[in-house]
């Protein structure tokens, strides 16, 4: 028991924390500002994989972490506009479709991968930044002040988009679409367009949780790597009432039980592996009942919006 | 109201010409792609026949077990003259109609079953098609002259292993990560334990599950052994097929030097720094599939279980330059020892047991 609690031990289970959040803080934004504006994104683990997939072959090809992570974000964004075609565009049920974007974006990868990389499967090389002064502070400086810088731009983009639902005239449109899309037809601003435009950036920030697992959680891609991310995503984003800050608090509970599995198994306890396996979605289904009661939906959300239609 | 509905009924019809395409097209490819006999179906004997099926759950991009069964399943064919049918990358999912439909291949005399999630599968196909079918793990579903059994003594492998790792450790605490809840992990690990004790009864031994079925999960399998790493780990013995990824990545990233022990298969193309691989416990099933078709050929197929060990050859510690001589030898004279019935290697077939292996 001791050895879990030196400095690197600890360290290595904070750095086991965050990789284990970040992937579904990135993916659970998007999804929020998806549903903010009424579409229910299922497709958002194939998204996921897309994204994942093409950061990986980006990175590999330009050894550039932030270009991989770029093109995960507009694949995830290319891959959704599938479902904004269909459906916000044609009214095409948003589950179905959803439901075809995860089968798409999986499979997909998967045989790309298969094809390409399955031989070799290469690995990302593994970087880091050291943050002058705060990467020498004990324990946090070798796992929070040591994390590349796309993690601190992560969290940026993250408080960007909370700034974008809140205090944005456009957040305001998204809200309205989600809630009343009529109000926000009759007041002039086109529910289409609203709506698209956050379906992409939902599938752009679904694509950099995919980048964000491939290249820095694990330096590689596997397919189907997401193993239920992208569904663990749409239950953050129910949680947490379309406010960033709760969807990242919900984000670091899950990925403190990923993290836990290991710590548990290491102490003198023997823990079942199922237990193992099963504890952050236990922790997740134990949130969703504690909070059952402030779980929100907006409105209109999954409904397809005809203009004129009564 | 005319227009909406016209524009619907225009993208329903788009997706469904664009499904019909995209079945089209891989339809095409599969027929192409097909190099095994031709298409028409005929009936086989299982006493003469001109080609063998194998039907694997993955690729043999696993670098483990789907990789040394098609290895194994081609060698053995081409040294007595056989075409070899591949399907691979079936999954789990309706396995009786994958093996029944291999079965019923032209000129198909025996169907290598290679998954223990095909066995429940295994004796239907063969009741449907009568061509004998070798699949693994449990003994007790062999049916003479049906339904063939390959079991495997991987604890032997993992006990020369377990000496590799102890005679390679600076810190004396060595690592296994292991993906699933698996009968052979259970007993490569219990092999390595053992193994490793007899060299230095009092090294540690950390044991970690990636879950109870994450062989493919690769950013669990990182995260696990750099936990592993971090508590002072310095050889990592890796059970994973996928996860293996995830485990080499964590290895490469480690600011202190770790070694790296492999299974089933050779990963020496995956690890950048070949001072990192170790080896690994080999499962080479040239001979066994070589037996098997020769005992249906003579038609004495599966009156006994066919088995992978050190005495025949099918399991096997590679030899790699990260290897110093002393650790070659080592593990040469426990081979030796194992095979003779000088060295008992305990046998732990559950995690119970691999437990309770651990705590004495």
């Amino acid at each position: 028991m001791s050895q879990l609690l030196t400095h690197t031990f600890i360290t290595a289970f904070i750095v086991a924390w965050l990789a284990g959040a970040m992937p579904l803080m990135l993916a659970a934004v998007g999804e929020t500002i998806g549903e903010q504006s009424g579409v229910l994104n299922l497709g958002i683990e194939g998204t996921m994989l897309v994204g994942g997939y093409f950061s990986y072959v980006a990175a590999l090809h330009t050894h550039s972490l932030w270009l991989g992570m770029l093109a995960g974000g507009i694949m995830g964004a290319l891959l959704t506009s599938v479902l904004v075609i269909l459906s916000v565009w044609f009214g095409l049920n948003q589950i179905v479709i959803g439901i075809a974007v995860t089968l798409l974006g999986g499979g997909t990868t998967a045989v790309l991968f298969y094809s390409n990389y399955s031989q070799s499967t290469p690995r990302v090389p593994p970087a880091t930044w050291n943050i002058p002064g705060l990467s020498d502070i004990p324990i946090l400086g070798k796992s929070v002040f040591n994390q590349h810088g796309i993690f601190w731009v992560s969290i940026l983009l993250m408080v960007v988009v909370s700034w974008l639902l809140t205090r944005t005239n456009w957040g305001l449109s998204v809200k309205a679409a989600g809630q009343k899309p009529l109000s926000l037809d009759a007041a002039g601003g086109s529910v289409m367009r609203t709506r698209s435009e956050a379906e992409l950036l939902a599938g752009f920030f679904g694509g950099l949780g995919g980048a964000y697992l491939a290249l820095i959680a694990t330096s590689a891609f596997t397919p189907f790597m997401t193993a239920g991310l992208g569904y663990i995503a749409i239950i953050v984003t129910m949680l947490s009432r379309g406010k960033i800050y709760l969807v990242a608090i919900v984000a670091l509970i899950y990925g403190l039980s990923v993290a836990s599995g290991t710590v548990l198994q290491l102490t003198a306890l023997n823990v079942p592996t199922d237990l193992i396996s099963m504890l952050p979605y236990l922790v997740v289904m134990a949130m969703l009942l504690v909070f059952a009661r402030s779980v929100y939906i907006p409105p209109a959300l999954a409904a397809p919006y005809t203009r004129g239609a009564r | 109201m005319l227009t909406l509905k016209s524009r619907r009924t225009d993208a329903r019809l788009a997706v469904v010409a664009g499904f019909s395409s995209l079945m089209l097209v891989l339809a095409a490819c599969s027929s192409s792609g097909n190099s095994g006999p031709s298409a028409s179906p005929s009936p086989s004997s299982s006493s003469s026949f001109t080609a063998v099926s194998i039907v694997t759950p993955a690729t043999e991009a696993d670098h483990g077990w789907n990789q040394m069964g098609l290895k194994g399943a081609k060698e053995a064919t081409t040294a007595l003259g056989l075409q070899l049918d591949t399907l691979t990358n079936v999954g789990y999912d309706n396995t009786q109609t994958i093996l029944t439909q291999a079965a019923k291949k032209p000129g198909v005399g025996l169907v290598i079953a290679h998954a223990s999630g095909f066995t429940q599968a295994a004796d239907k196909a063969n009741a449907a098609t009568n061509v004998p079918i070798l699949t693994v793990d449990f003994p007790n579903q062999q049916l003479p002259g049906k339904v063939g059994v390959l079991t495997f003594s991987a604890q032997q492998g993992g006990y020369l292993a377990g000496i590799a790792a102890a005679m390679n450790t600076k810190s004396n605490k060595i690592g296994i990560a292991i993906s699933a809840d698996d009968l052979n992990w259970f007993t490569m690990s219990g092999g390595f334990v053992a193994g490793a004790r007899s060299v230095n009864p009092k090294i540690q031994i950390d044991v970690a599950y990636v879950g109870a079925a994450a062989y493919d999960d690769s950013a669990g399998g990182k995260k696990v052994v750099q936990q592993l790493i971090a508590k002072g780990d310095d050889v990592i013995f890796g059970m994973g097929d996928g996860a293996t990824i995830g485990y080499i990545a964590a290895i490469e990233a480690a600011t202190t030097p770790v070694k790296y022990i492999a299974d089933i298969g050779d990963v020496s193309d995956l690890i950048k720094n070949p001072s990192q691989y170790l080896t690994s416990v080999l499962w080479v099933f040239t001979g066994a599939d070589t037996q098997a078709i020769k005992d249906v050929q003579a038609g004495t197929f599966a009156n006994k279980p066919y088995n992978l060990d050190l005495a025949n050859g099918g399991i096997a510690l590679q030899t790699t330059p990260a290897m110093n001589s002393a650790t070659t030898t080592a593990t040469n004279t426990a081979k030796a020892g194992i095979i003779a019935g000088t060295i008992s290697v305990p046998l732990t077939t559950s995690k119970s047991q691999l437990n309770a292996l651990l705590a004495k």
